[in-house]
């Protein structure tokens, strides 16, 4: 089985502050996104028990190739990297239509990602990522386990509630906390030595065979950001 | 035709869900500030006098557009972002609102994905600028908002923060046209089948997904007072936390510690028992919609966040509502 794990670099969700003078969200450090971090282990777990090649893959500047090391010594096979101008200031779309042309010539059978983004949090991806790559998509994962040329998943409901679903590969499925708890690797580890000494690719979006369409420059623009405060009632 | 401005409604075996009234009043607010005419479009089959339909024109709605609850046997999720993708291609809104949970957003991005369109997660509010619709939105985990705007022209798609919804009923007269579900077009391709659906009992459920947590703090003693506690929980179909302290004390496991560095919780009711409301608890439980707090120290700080408070021994006041409780479930009985 071919698993893709879709990861994505965030501002430390436990130390990110509103900055007045830029406008802008910022944090001391960048991190790997706590669910992605979950996706990853579900891959590694699907590895040891069907057996697997698992590809880590992300989507923006040199400074993500922090999270695909990561990716690496945690025991992942291989790492991709797609830089290029199209990555800067992606939206959820445009990601998920540059991940879907480089995804697609990985050929994969399962793509694994979070279920939502610690910062933005649209929970869009994985059903976009699905549609660009005519593949199933179960989103909200709490359990999951490969069936031959399936897919069986439970998905997450509101107030306890779960379903079971079933799909044929290919299939992305973006994946919550309660789904696993991810290893750790230490650093005198095999797994970690190997993985640290493992390159990591770079395509550029400009080689990849993505859609015109997908790379308008965001559905939507963010026109400004302002600190939280209360909603306008006066526009009632 | 006028523009219109939709609100997602969730139906459960033809009762409105909690988020109904909201997302209708806001899709009122809405069409209001944009001159749109509110509308609901709801996966169900209602008649004109419907009760369900009713509440809906209570909270301003003045159109309901419904497509069919379930495809064939074991459809799946799939199908209803496919059904509801077709009636925005047929009817084509301006915008729709989904709820935030976990359910809408998931609806939403099947939508968004099949109509290629842009989603705005998270909004709290809309508005005009020039002849675009702004909306404000949550991001960083609330840490801040921010102002975004749809580069599509066509449909608009936004979740909204349900926190900062009111369900608020209208007096203006007016009536609701209903229109049912398009007969059966060409067979749609569902990938995702469903085999089964169930509920976990409130005592295995994460505490990040229970609708009614009870919280222990450092006066609850676990042999003492704990299995009483699980009796009241039971009950009340509670599912049982506690602060730092009581994790420290073996009270209840380390899965079940709520605040800033166990789990954030955001129940319909929250009743603790013994704790304090120290700011780190305070940061786990933001969510809660209704807070009852017990607690012997007048003085604790939960008290300037609870709904209700009672300034008291925690332990009589399991023993009230576990008598309290005895005696409607016997009356019950008796009925």
């Amino acid at each position: 089985m071919n698993i893709v794990v879709c990861l994505k670099q965030v501002l430390d969700p436990a130390l990110v502050e509103f900055d007045i003078a830029t406008s802008e969200l910022r944090a001391p450090r960048w991190r790997l996104d706590q669910l992605d971090c979950v996706a990853l282990e579900q891959a590694l777990r699907c590895r040891s028990a069907a057996g697997a090649a698992v590809t880590v893959i992300t989507v923006g500047p040199a400074r993500t190739e922090e999270i695909l090391r990561h990716g690496l010594t945690s025991g992942a096979d291989r790492a991709i990297r797609v830089g290029g101008d199209a990555v800067e200031d992606a939206d959820a779309w445009v990601t998920a239509g540059i991940l879907a042309a480089a995804v697609r010539r990985l050929e994969p059978d399962l793509v694994l990602c979070g279920a939502r983004s610690s910062d933005s949090g649209g929970e869009c991806l994985g059903a976009y990522l699905a549609a660009a790559l005519d593949a199933a998509f179960i989103g909200r994962v709490v359990w999951l386990e490969p069936r031959g040329a399936a897919i069986a998943a439970h998905s997450r409901e509101e107030s306890g509630w779960r379903e079971e679903l079933h799909a044929a590969l290919p299939v992305v499925a973006a994946v919550e906390t309660a789904l696993n708890e991810p290893r750790y690797v230490p650093m005198l580890s095999r797994v970690y030595r190997e993985g640290a000494r493992r390159s990591i690719e770079t395509w550029d979006v400009g080689e990849l065979d993505v859609e015109a369409e997908a790379l308008v420059p965001g559905w939507w623009r963010w026109t400004s950001r302002s600190p939280s405060r209360e909603r306008r009632w006066e526009s009632r | 035709m006028a523009a219109e401005v939709w609100s997602y409604i969730q139906l459960t075996d033809g009762r409105l869900d909690e988020t109904a009234r909201k997302m209708a009043s806001e899709a009122f607010r809405v069409a209001r500030l944009i001159g749109a005419t509110p509308g609901a479009v709801a996966l169900a089959a209602a008649g004109q006098d419907d009760p369900a339909v009713a509440e809906l024109l209570r909270h301003g709605v003045e159109q309901v557009r419904l497509g069919r609850p379930a495809g064939p046997d074991g459809a799946g999720p799939d199908w209803a972002g496919a059904e509801l993708a077709a009636l925005v291609e047929t009817h084509r809104p301006t915008l729709v609102l989904f709820p935030a949970t976990s359910v809408g957003a998931d609806v939403a991005a099947r939508v968004a994905a099949r109509l290629r369109c842009g989603v705005i997660a998270n909004c709290v509010d809309f508005e005009v600028d020039g002849d675009r619709l702004v909306a404000r939105a949550v991001v960083g985990g609330g840490k801040a908002h921010r102002k975004a705007t749809w580069a599509s022209g066509g449909v608009r798609i936004a979740t909204m923060d349900m926190g900062s919804l009111e369900a608020i009923a209208q007096d203006v007269p007016g009536a609701v046209t209903v229109t049912p579900a398009p007969s059966d077009p060409a067979g749609r391709l569902v990938r995702v089948r469903s085999v089964r659906r169930w509920r976990l009992p409130p005592d295995e459920i994460d505490l990040t997904e229970a609708d009614f947590v009870l919280g222990v703090g450092r006066p609850v003693d676990r042999e003492r007072d704990l299995p009483a506690i699980q009796v009241l929980a039971d009950r009340l179909g509670a599912t049982v936390g506690g602060s730092r302290v009581a994790v420290f004390q073996g009270t209840v496991p380390r899965t079940r510690q709520i605040g800033s560095s166990g789990k954030w919780i955001r129940p319909t009711v929250y009743l603790m028992l013994g704790i304090s409301g120290a700011s780190y608890h305070m940061m786990g439980i933001k969510g809660a919609k209704h807070i009852i707090a017990v607690n012997r120290d007048p003085d604790a700080p939960i008290f300037k966040v609870a709904e209700l408070g009672v300034v008291g021994d925690f332990a009589e006041v399991v023993a009230a509502l576990l008598a309290a409780s005895e005696a409607a479930a016997g009356q019950e009985a008796v009925a």
